[in-house]
């Protein structure tokens, strides 16, 4: 009896601690931007030094997030004039995964991948984070880690 | 007589009442942080070569303390290809002070080996405690060299 007990009372226990690892969720429309700077590889064609500067909107539904916006940029140094507007679109899967900040977030479905420190705060009795902010890396063609990017994503 | 040091107090309290306190940090905020620094020198004789780099972490203010934990990344601004991003994580307890009357405000940063740095502040989303809800934080600062050579932005949101 005791024993049986003891399990119950553990299973209790546990049953909070198991629905409150869960990570705290993106649901609606979030703004999105942030900068993006890159290495100027000397001897190098890989890099040019890339500055950009991104504004987006988020919109997060069941597994996917649809993303529309522009970056505006160029290059550190350039021969002439570049800057320049780009325009994105597009609707992605992505999953969040871990217990606490900071939380990962992959972008797209394997093999073709990318994943995102996440930083999630201002979580209402929902669970949905009102304000998040990843940081992460980008690679070259050599596989160098040659720009940082860092987005915050604030709900409307 | 009553009366004119009545009247004083009330002009002592008034006056008072209008150099509002600056607003300050309390509990627990996301933080992000640009830094660039400029590269200096000639393309032939380097002395150094710049440096960009970002963070995210957590800053949170007990009284006049700010404790900062986190990652950053950072890399040389101009690099042959073999210094490419590195991240590490920081963690490390400041003393701050806010001077001014209105935004943007000045608040000197103190780390604890005494060094200290001014930057401009602005606190928005103040609440009735005064207790800002949202920061940016900006200024220059000197990597090294004797004039300053870095800028850095710093945004915090209050949980």
């Amino acid at each position: 009896m005791l024993l049986r007990s003891s399990a119950l009372l553990a299973a209790l226990l546990a049953l909070p601690a198991v629905a409150s690892a869960a990570p705290p969720r993106l649901v609606g429309t979030y703004t999105m931007s942030g900068p993006e700077l890159c290495q100027y590889l000397i001897g190098s064609n890989t890099g040019r030094g890339q500055v950009d500067l991104r504004m987006l909107e988020a919109v997060f539904a069941a597994g996917t997030v649809k993303i529309s916006g522009a970056s505006v940029g160029g290059s550190l140094f350039a021969t002439a004039p570049d800057v320049g507007t780009r325009t994105k679109s597009g609707t992605i899967p992505y999953r969040i995964t871990g217990t606490a900040n900071p939380y990962t977030m992959t972008l797209g479905t394997a093999p073709d991948t990318r994943s995102y420190r996440l930083h999630l705060s201002q979580v209402d009795g929902s669970g949905i984070a009102h304000h998040a902010q990843t940081l992460e890396t980008d690679t070259n063609s050599a596989g160098k880690t040659v720009c940082t990017r860092a987005l915050t994503l604030h709900r409307h | 007589m009553t009366s004119k040091l009545a009247t004083a107090a009330a002009v002592l309290l008034l006056t008072a009442g209008t150099a509002a306190a600056a607003p300050r940090f309390a509990g627990t905020y996301t933080m992000t942080d640009t830094e660039i620094c400029q590269a200096l020198g000639t393309k032939a004789v380097p002395t150094n070569k710049g440096m960009i780099g970002q963070g995210m972490g957590v800053m949170v203010a007990s009284g006049a303390n700010l404790t900062f934990t986190g990652t950053v990344q950072s890399a040389p601004m101009f690099d042959a290809g073999g210094n490419p991003f590195e991240r590490s994580s920081f963690s490390e307890t400041q003393t701050y002070r806010v001077t001014g009357t209105a935004n943007p405000y000045t608040i000197t940063l103190t780390k604890p080996n005494g060094r200290s740095a001014t930057f401009r502040v602005r606190f928005d989303e103040v609440n009735a405690a005064g207790v800002a809800g949202y920061a940016t934080l900006t200024g220059s600062f000197s990597n090294g060299t004797a004039a300053a050579n870095c800028v850095t932005q710093m945004v915090f949101v209050s949980h």
